[in-house]
């Protein structure tokens, strides 16, 4: 069996909201020109220098989904993150992996991780675009192989720990302490629907400044009810000073985890937290496996999120599950915005493993969600049942995905 | 699918030779270690109990649908013990059980004594058994090797060294010549020798043999934990300059607070593993940088669900494997292959050379072994076929 074509597919599909991410950490700027989370005016005078964890967010939902096609006709497809620019892991996969795949056996996905990740482990290749890359090709060559063997993905991971896995919706806009008194009403609202649409948790995008996210946890926790799951991503907004302020009231609000709430670079911080503070301590910025081992033993971390469309698809990211539970650590998919692939493969790698915790789950509207699918995902009560078909379990609309193909390079629009 | 029946049998085997290689790791007594209860490191503390046969306990288990799998678990002496645990302790969990549900079904295992201290021992012996026995009702279910099924194959061939020449004094070192001779007339490009004696007269033995067999053959030193840290590093001195390949476990199993700084010490790669169990266990060791390289040991250490994550774990600490093969049939030796040829960080494979009674002996197809590679098959599951009255013989 050998893989004839690897196709990398770069796409943006416009959608009816703004990301929650995108409203928590974005760029964009409210109507007088200031980016959220920054007092106004002259916002260089503040610390934490907040530029620094500012990310790019598209108003789009941008992605590079991999489709691999070998001689038996079997298809397998994957997904590459891309929150903005996808062309750009779309012609790492065309100009680079395509030719160290072509003519090979697509069923002995970690073999072509290891070439894959030689190929530009001596320049770098460790992070960024390249894993996201190898990311979207693992999805895809795990997807064939369980198609192969007639599988659903997870029983060649293992086996199956559960059939449905818990997922909390992600996610909700915290909000700044000055915010006006109808942003706060809009807050209450919001939680009330997510609450609505049956979910039994949900995390919040906070880092805005340390009494606003106290005081947005405290609304929703109140809205919610003390049953309620919450969990809060500060994406690395803080010092060790904010993030242990913030971190004791978390706890009072018996908050679920504290997501990322040190830069992404730093080890030693987040070590001090998970040694000072009782809400445990999340990190969805993991790269590889060696990266997961350091963080391990300097003990920074509770419970590890590596995400299978970035940090090296079902192969590492099993991997990396795999270390956490050797360190006696909770694991689970960090899932954010991307398309339906990403769901699949997360909820199968999911499945396979003892240390899961909740699973991520954006519950926005997601235009290449179910819309892509012929059959769609039974998401209830808060539960997301694994796909029983082999493979992927899921069967692409292909036309419908192509639709927001980008064609040509370099049409990322803002 | 389900598991409709499990079995287990103690099973006792001649070696092919009445002068197994393996004749000097025996019960306590006096020799070229002088009297053992007088010596320091106590020499009967290393001193572990054998039989004269190859004994083990197989597990067959088979599946509503009619698949039948095969596991061996690691138990030298006393196999009577493994046998009551899965036939009283583990039957229990897996009987009605989707058997490719391998994982969950390790974790329930395992939870059955955990909090009564069952970390390793016949309870985890017991488990790599039905472990491995899984793993080959999968690989049969899909018709695809284990190898395959763990990520794909890395390698179709798997390098293996011959294990393994007995200690001897000095009046022994032709005989252990000619044995080395041997060996590499056969095909093997390394082997291991039994030493953890007098460093120096010990190193006479690896000076002796180093010579008669050149410097392109792998040596590779075994002492069973005979060493205290001081020892160790007065004998790893001395090896290192015979270019020996591996020091294997220099010092008792408990001593992790040694390894560390032995490792640190030597040029020459400090291995162990074969008597540790599950990857909590590894990592410790690992974690303190006290191994070069592992051998966990797939009848033993929790299975090849478990020694693949302890493999994966090493790789992430930078740090190859090779799989710990020592008394057992060709269930425990098809196993160890389809892992190996599986695992990104191999380095070698121990090949047991005096067991073609329970190795090949056993099988309908031998194992195909040439120029010191053990081929792995592509059959199904651990791609082999046992010869059911040639084991059944020897149920004891």
């Amino acid at each position: 069996m050998k893989i004839v074509s690897v196709e990398a597919i770069p796409i943006q599909a416009s959608m009816n909201e703004v990301y929650w991410g995108n409203q928590s950490w974005g760029h964009n700027k409210d109507s007088e020109g200031n980016a959220p989370g920054l007092p106004p005016g002259d916002n260089r005078t503040t610390y934490p220098y907040f530029w620094r964890s500012r990310a790019a967010y598209s108003r789009t939902v941008d992605t590079t989904i991999v489709k691999i096609t070998t001689d038996t006709g079997i298809v397998g497809w994957g997904e590459a993150k891309s929150p903005v620019a996808p062309t750009i892991t779309a012609t790492a996969i065309r100009d680079l992996a395509a030719g160290l795949l072509i003519g090979e056996d697509p069923t002995d996905p970690i073999l072509h991780w290891d070439r894959l990740y030689g190929a530009m482990r001596i320049r770098g290749g460790s992070h960024g675009f390249w894993m996201d890359a190898i990311s979207g090709i693992d999805i895809a060559l795990w997807d064939i192989t369980a198609k192969v063997y007639d599988l659903p993905l997870v029983k060649l991971l293992g086996g199956s720990f559960r059939e449905r896995v818990t997922i909390y919706a992600s996610g909700i806009p915290g909000m700044r302490a000055d915010a006006p008194a109808d942003a706060w009403d809009n807050l209450r609202k919001t939680a009330e629907n997510v609450r609505s649409l049956g979910f039994r948790g949900t995390k919040m995008g906070i880092g805005l400044g340390v009494e606003g996210d106290i005081r947005s946890v405290q609304t929703v926790r109140e809205t919610l009810g003390a049953d309620f799951m919450i969990f809060v991503d500060t994406a690395g907004m803080y010092g060790l000073t904010d993030a242990l302020r913030l971190g004791r009231e978390l706890e009072k609000l018996d908050v679920g985890w504290l997501e990322a709430p040190v830069p992404p670079e730093d080890f030693k911080m987040s070590a001090v937290l998970s040694q000072s503070l009782t809400v445990p301590i999340a990190s969805d910025q993991i790269f590889n496996r060696w990266q997961a081992r350091d963080l391990m033993l300097a003990g920074s971390i509770d419970v590890i999120q590596p995400d299978v469309c970035r940090t090296g698809g079902i192969t590492e990211c099993k991997r990396i599950a795999e270390i956490a539970d050797a360190f006696g650590k909770a694991a689970t998919p960090h899932v954010s915005i991307g398309s339906a692939i990403q769901f699949a493969a997360s909820v199968h790698l999911a499945a396979s493993l003892p240390n899961q915790t909740w699973m991520e789950y954006w519950y926005g509207a997601n235009p290449l969600g179910n819309a892509i699918l012929k059959a769609p995902f039974h998401v209830e009560d808060s539960y997301f049942y694994v796909p029983e078909g082999a493979g992927l379990g899921i069967e692409i609309d292909e036309e419908k995905l192509r639709r927001y193909e980008i064609i040509g390079m370099g049409q990322y629009a803002d | 699918m389900q598991i409709k029946t499990i079995e287990s049998f103690v099973v006792r085997i001649p070696f092919d030779d009445d002068r197994p290689f393996t004749e000097s790791i025996g019960a306590p007594k006096a020799g070229a270690n002088g009297d053992p209860m007088k010596t320091y490191p106590p020499v009967w503390r290393t001193k572990a109990v054998y039989t004269d046969m190859i004994e083990a306990v197989i597990v067959r288990i088979e599946t509503d649908n009619g698949i039948v799998g095969w596991g061996e678990c690691h138990t030298p002496v006393a196999g009577e013990i493994t046998k009551a645990v899965i036939d009283q302790l583990l039957a229990p969990v897996v009987v009605g059980a989707d058997p490719r549900d391998i994982h969950p079904l390790w974790e329930k295992m395992y939870a059955t004594m955990r909090v009564r201290g069952q970390f390793g021992g016949y309870h985890l012996e017991a488990m790599s058994g039905v472990d491995i026995a899984l793993w080959d009702i999968l690989g049969k279910a899909v018709n695809a090797p284990i190898s395959k099924l763990l990520g794909g194959k890395i390698r179709d061939r798997v390098p293996v060294y011959a294990s393994c020449l007995p200690a001897v004094g000095e009046d022994g070192i032709d005989d252990i010549v000619s044995r080395a001779h041997a060996l590499i007339e056969q095909g093997f490009g390394a082997f291991k020798i039994k030493l953890g004696g007098k460093p120096e007269t010990d190193g006479e033995v690896l000076a002796r043999l180093r010579s008669a067999v050149g410097k392109h053959i792998g040596i590779a030193v075994y002492v069973n934990g005979a060493y205290d840290f001081a020892i160790a590093r007065r004998a790893g001195k001395l090896f290192q300059e015979f270019g020996v390949l591996w020091l294997e476990d220099p010092l008792a199993p408990e001593n992790l607070r040694d390894y560390a700084p032995l490792a640190k010490f030597l040029d020459v790669a400090i291995a162990g593993g074969g008597s540790l169990n599950t990857r909590w266990q590894f990592n410790e060791y690992l974690a303190h940088a006290a191994f070069d390289l592992v051998q966990p040991d797939v009848s033993r250490a929790g299975g090849i669900s478990e020694c693949r994550r302890i493999a994966m774990l090493a790789d992430t600490y930078g740090v190859p494997f090779a799989p710990h093969v020592s008394r057992g049939t060709a269930i425990y030796m098809a196993a160890s292959f389809q892992w190996a040829a599986s695992g990104t960080n191999l380095m070698t494979c121990e090949y047991p050379v005096d067991q073609n009674r329970a190795g090949d002996g056993i099988l309908k197809q031998p194992f195909e072994f040439a120029d010191g590679f053990v081929t792995v098959s592509d059959a199904p599951g651990l791609g082999i076929e046992i010869n059911e009255d040639a084991l059944m013989q020897w149920v004891s």
